[in-house]
């Protein structure tokens, strides 16, 4: 062997944030021979994959609002990710959060208030917050695996919307049809940009990027996260508390998700219907890991993973290309990004000896 | 030897500057919930200002046990089993006995005593940011810390690239001095170090040695577990010994010898007089 | 990296981007189709899918077809559907349910557009709606496997409550109790419209508990490829589907949309077209049944042949009287039959069906 893998001494920094781009230069290049084997332009299939979907306002203000929430759930994830509290329930609480935000809708639709919307997005953040507290309970006093109990929920959440939605918060002008009212002016998100779909859920993913930043820099409880993730021995010798850590994260996982939900809902949805995420709550999961659990680094994921989902759309509508386009782009992207972060810890050097080593 | 470091043997001055007892273990046991943990068994001790109290012991007597108890990683049954000055502290948390200057050195620096991915600056703050202050406003202080760091790294004579550089990329013997120097730097009341010169180089060793002390000099309680028999004597002024849970009846350091506590630790009957061997209760 | 230097990458990106896009003028004209699920589903979406390969066998020369698949009901629908409708396209099949509301609001933003929505029901100026009376079908096969099952006992994988559904589980109920007033219909909801996984389990779940013929309102083979394996009958759903289930198969209720989808399409481009609603079933050939298994008895297969035909000329009505309620009430008396208002908002059980309805 010519080239051998050595231990670096410390991780390297600048490959923590190297690694993304090559990760997508590498994609970019083997995509190309993937398009020109399926007989496409692999330059046209680029564009149409990449630039086209956002080549215009309307397109980039999509992106957006694809992106929204993807990146709330991303962040409250990725903070639990970082203390080895692995939610992978995100799909469910955003569930409850809508349930919660859309359920104060159905029960006060004829109130024209200026606190409806903020009063649903509350309920939206605790509704997702408990559906989290369960895992963190059984966690902390059953020594429960949260995996396990964060995913199963999220079918008992599903279904529990869909009780509702068929049962008492059925819309009684919808020919039995199991959808809720529509949401009214005062319980739906305000457009940010008139003439596309951009809403203030938007801004509450940015808000809500800031904050976790802001906690996790600089606040002792963002340490404790990051001691009790890297060195859990470390964390109780410096009096710790993981039990605290794990309902804080889980609680706060659970709020981002569910305020995703409420978003998602009395956004781009506009009621409550048995099927309201597209699998954001999993997507996130990747886009946490993506975006190496940093807050900056999630928005950027967030934006790339939402452009997966309309660059495929475009090279379906405009080439013809068939729908696994985008699924193999994304597996593309996490398989690069995971191969590239191999440098980190290590990186290659020539052999010397001679002879062929291991 | 190694070039350029100034090895002198630490010198300890005995008794006369002894206080009154600070730390008083008293009647402790505690049973292990580790399938191959060791019981604790009516443990009781003193530590006095101004001295050092040793414990040898072969590995895996209780000695990890009994280091969890105290620095409140493990909580014990009732409180009034540590007193602190009287103080009962059995029940308190690590972070609440450091507010009262207690100190703690584990016994495992890469993982226990520091993060290994986390700077300097971050691993300075872990322990010390209640009795050094490093928290302003409910916000992290990162111009303090940073100083912290850096006043630990020019008084412990830390061979570092820089505190911003990782805890892992340290040699042994410098993140020892680190992790020791940031405790000694917390002007602790009491401070209990377990295995201070464990896989560390010859000079660092002796630098430890000294600053324990000159720690003890300046009136400090210190407790050290060791198995380095020859670290013990040179630094102590009283020593007992752990075996399967239970601790020997402590004696001045004058009074006895390596070879009877080389003894005790193997856990042998019948050496010296009987009295010796029934006094490990 | 300095936010300096990350806001010049994002604008360099940004200029040479808007440098690569040139116009996107279309020489033909579009028709659209949105689907719900993968056209390899050899059921629903593979059906629409035969019918949009119609239409450019039709009017290949004059329009260029496109297609998405998987398109997931809600947010991502209404972005696909404008999508098209910003881009050329003069007229967009949008083939499931849920995609009602955002066709809609798409509709109003692009008047000159026009938009055919399957088995919805609000229709607006440029909003056509279009479904099959597959409940027709059901009724055909609700007479063979109420003959042919020997436990008595129909296990239905069934998708949302909503009435399309349990209009198909009632047809289905009627008719083989007509035959067999023993048989009992079990439902088990998956909440999908296609999961193959969710769908076999659902299968294996109601075979189980003793059923020997399996029906589905699901769009993959998946739970008769289940019947197959375990040895009972099974029906195909939406398209042809005995080479998954060559022994299993009895028949399969095949959705025709090529005729309409022809006709909606011209009218689209020749300016004749007018927003209208279409239920269709075996008269107009948008509902077919597959042939026949040859296990069938040949008298049974005489009563299928006999009720299709009996549909197509008006003589036998589904949904025709006497009609009791699963709680009792009567809902049609001898000679009375439900009208199409009824069938469009069922909500509820006829007798013989197993379990209650989310109220």
């Amino acid at each position: 062997m010519l080239l051998k893998i050595v231990k670096r001494p410390e991780p390297s920094r600048a490959m923590v944030y190297l690694t993304p781009l090559m990760a997508l230069v590498l994609t970019v290049v083997c995509s190309m021979g993937v398009f020109t084997f399926l007989g496409v332009d692999p330059v046209e299939a680029l564009r149409n994959f990449f630039i086209v979907p956002i080549n215009n306002a309307y397109g980039a203000s999509e992106l957006l609002v694809k992106a929204t929430p993807l990146i709330l759930c991303a962040i409250g994830l990725s903070v639990g990710f970082r203390a080895n509290v692995w939610n992978i329930g995100a799909e469910g609480q955003l569930t409850l959060g809508a349930i919660f935000g859309g359920g104060l809708f159905v029960y006060l639709h004829d109130v024209d208030s200026v606190f409806l919307l903020p009063g649903m997005i509350l309920l939206g953040a605790i509704g997702g917050a408990l559906w989290a507290g369960i895992p963190a309970f059984l966690k902390t006093r059953f020594n429960a695996n949260e995996i396990l109990t964060s995913l199963m929920l999220v079918y008992v959440a599903t279904l529990l919307l869909s009780l509702l939605i068929h049962g008492p918060w059925r819309d009684p002008d919808g020919f039995n049809f199991p959808e809720s009212r529509m949401f009214s002016e005062s319980a739906t998100m305000p457009l940010i940009l008139e003439g596309t779909r951009l809403h203030f859920g938007t801004i509450l993913a940015i808000i809500a990027v800031l904050g976790t930043w802001l906690m996790l820099a600089k606040t002792l409880v963002g340490f404790q996260i990051k001691v009790i993730g890297a060195a859990p021995k470390a964390g109780s010798y410096a009096g710790f508390s993981q039990k605290k850590i794990i309902w804080f994260t889980l609680l706060f996982g659970g709020a981002m998700a569910g305020i995703a939900g409420v978003s998602e809902v009395s956004g781009p949805v506009g009621q409550l219907l048995p099927s309201i995420s597209p699998g954001y709550g999993f997507t996130a999961i990747i886009v946490a890991f993506l975006g190496r659990l940093h807050p900056v680094g999630i928005i950027f994921a967030g934006l790339l993973m939402a452009l997966t989902y309309l660059g495929g759309e475009t090279a379906q509508i405009n080439l013809g290309l068939p729908v696994a386009v985008t699924g193999v782009f994304q597996g593309m992207v996490l398989f690069f990004l995971l191969a590239c972060d191999v440098l980190i810890s290590y990186r290659f050097a020539l052999n010397r000896t001679g002879r062929v080593s291991g | 030897m190694m070039i350029g470091t100034n090895l002198t043997t630490p010198r300890h001055d005995d008794g006369s500057k002894r206080g009154p007892v600070r730390l008083k273990v008293h009647n402790l046991s505690l049973d292990s919930h580790e399938q191959f943990g060791i019981d604790l068994n009516l443990i009781n001790f003193d530590v006095r200002g101004g001295e050092v109290m040793g414990i040898a012991g072969v590995a895996g007597n209780g000695q990890v046990e009994l280091l969890e108890v105290l620095s409140g990683e493990m909580l014990c049954d009732e409180a009034e089993h540590l007193l602190l000055e009287g103080t009962p502290i059995g029940k308190l948390n690590p972070t609440e006995r450091r507010e009262l200057g207690i100190a703690f050195v584990p016994e495992d620096r890469l993982g226990h005593g520091s993060v290994p991915d986390m700077s300097l600056t971050d691993n300075a703050f872990l322990s010390s940011y209640g009795q050094k202050k490093l928290i302003s406003n409910g916000l992290i202080n990162h111009k303090k810390s940073t100083q912290y760091a850096e006043e630990i790294v020019a008084k412990f004579d830390v061979r570092t690239a820089g505190v911003t550089h990782t805890a892992s990329s340290l040699s042994g013997g410098n993140l020892q001095k680190f992790i020791v120097g940031r405790e000694m730097l917390q002007d602790p009341k009491l401070i209990i170090i377990a295995h201070p010169t464990w896989g560390v180089d010859a000079g660092a060793a002796a630098a430890i040695h000294q600053a324990i002390i000159d720690l003890a000099e300046n009136g400090a309680a210190v407790l050290v577990v060791s198995q380095d028999l020859d670290e013990l004597f040179a630094i102590s002024n009283r020593i007992a010994v752990i075996a399967e849970g239970r601790l020997s009846v402590s004696r001045d350091i004058k009074e006895i010898s390596i070879e009877q506590i080389g003894l005790l630790m193997g856990g042998t009957e019948g050496s010296g007089s009987q009295k010796e061997a029934q006094s490990v209760a | 990296m300095t936010s300096k230097t990350i806001a010049s990458v994002l604008g360099a990106v940004a200029v040479a981007g808007s440098m690569l896009v040139s116009a996107n003028v279309s020489a033909q004209d579009k028709v659209g189709f949105v689907y719900v699920g993968p056209i390899g589903d050899h059921g629903w979406t593979y059906r629409h899918d035969i019918g949009r390969q119609a239409v450019e066998k039709e009017l290949g020369d004059k329009v260029k077809t496109t297609y998405v698949e998987s398109v997931k009901e809600g947010p991502d629908s209404e972005r696909v559907i404008r999508q098209m409708a910003a881009d050329g396209h003069k007229i967009i099949f949008t083939t499931s349910f849920g995609y009602m509301n955002p066709t809609l609001k798409v509709a109003k933003q692009f008047p000159n557009v026009k938009f055919e929505h399957a088995t919805g029901f609000k229709r607006s100026a440029n909003v056509s709606t279009y479904s099959g009376r597959f409940y027709e079908g059901r009724y055909v096969v609700g007479k063979i496997a109420g003959k042919m099952t020997k436990t008595n006992v129909i296990g239905y994988v069934g998708s949302f409550p909503i009435p399309e559904v349990v209009r198909g589980i009632n047809a289905t109920a009627l008719a083989a109790r007509s035959v067999n007033p023993n048989v009992e219909i079990k439902v088990a909801w998956v909440n999908t419209w296609y999961d193959p996984g969710k769908e076999g389990d659902a299968a294996k779940a109601l075979i189980d508990q003793g059923a020997d013929i399996i029906m589905q309102h699901t769009d993959s083979p998946a739970p008769l490829q289940v019947a197959e394996a375990r040895g009972v009958w099974g029906v195909g759903q939406a398209s042809d589907m005995h080479h998954f289930a060559p022994k299993a198969q009895l028949t399969a209720i095949i959705d025709n949309w090529d005729r309409y989808y022809v006709a909606r399409a011209k009218a689209a481009l020749d300016g004749t077209w007018k927003s209208q609603d279409t239920w269709a079933g075996l008269k107009d050939g948008m509902v077919e049944m597959a042939k026949f298994n040859e296990a069938i008895p040949a008298d049974v297969i005489k009563l299928a042949e006999e009720t299709r035909d009996g549909i197509i000329n008006g003589t036998i009505h589904p949904f025709a009287g006497p009609i009791k309620k699963q709680d009792g009430t009567v809902a049609a008396k001898e000679g009375e039959t439900l009208d199409d208002g009824t069938l469009l908002g069922m909500d509820w059980y006829v007798e013989g069906v197993q379990g209650k309805l989310p109220k």
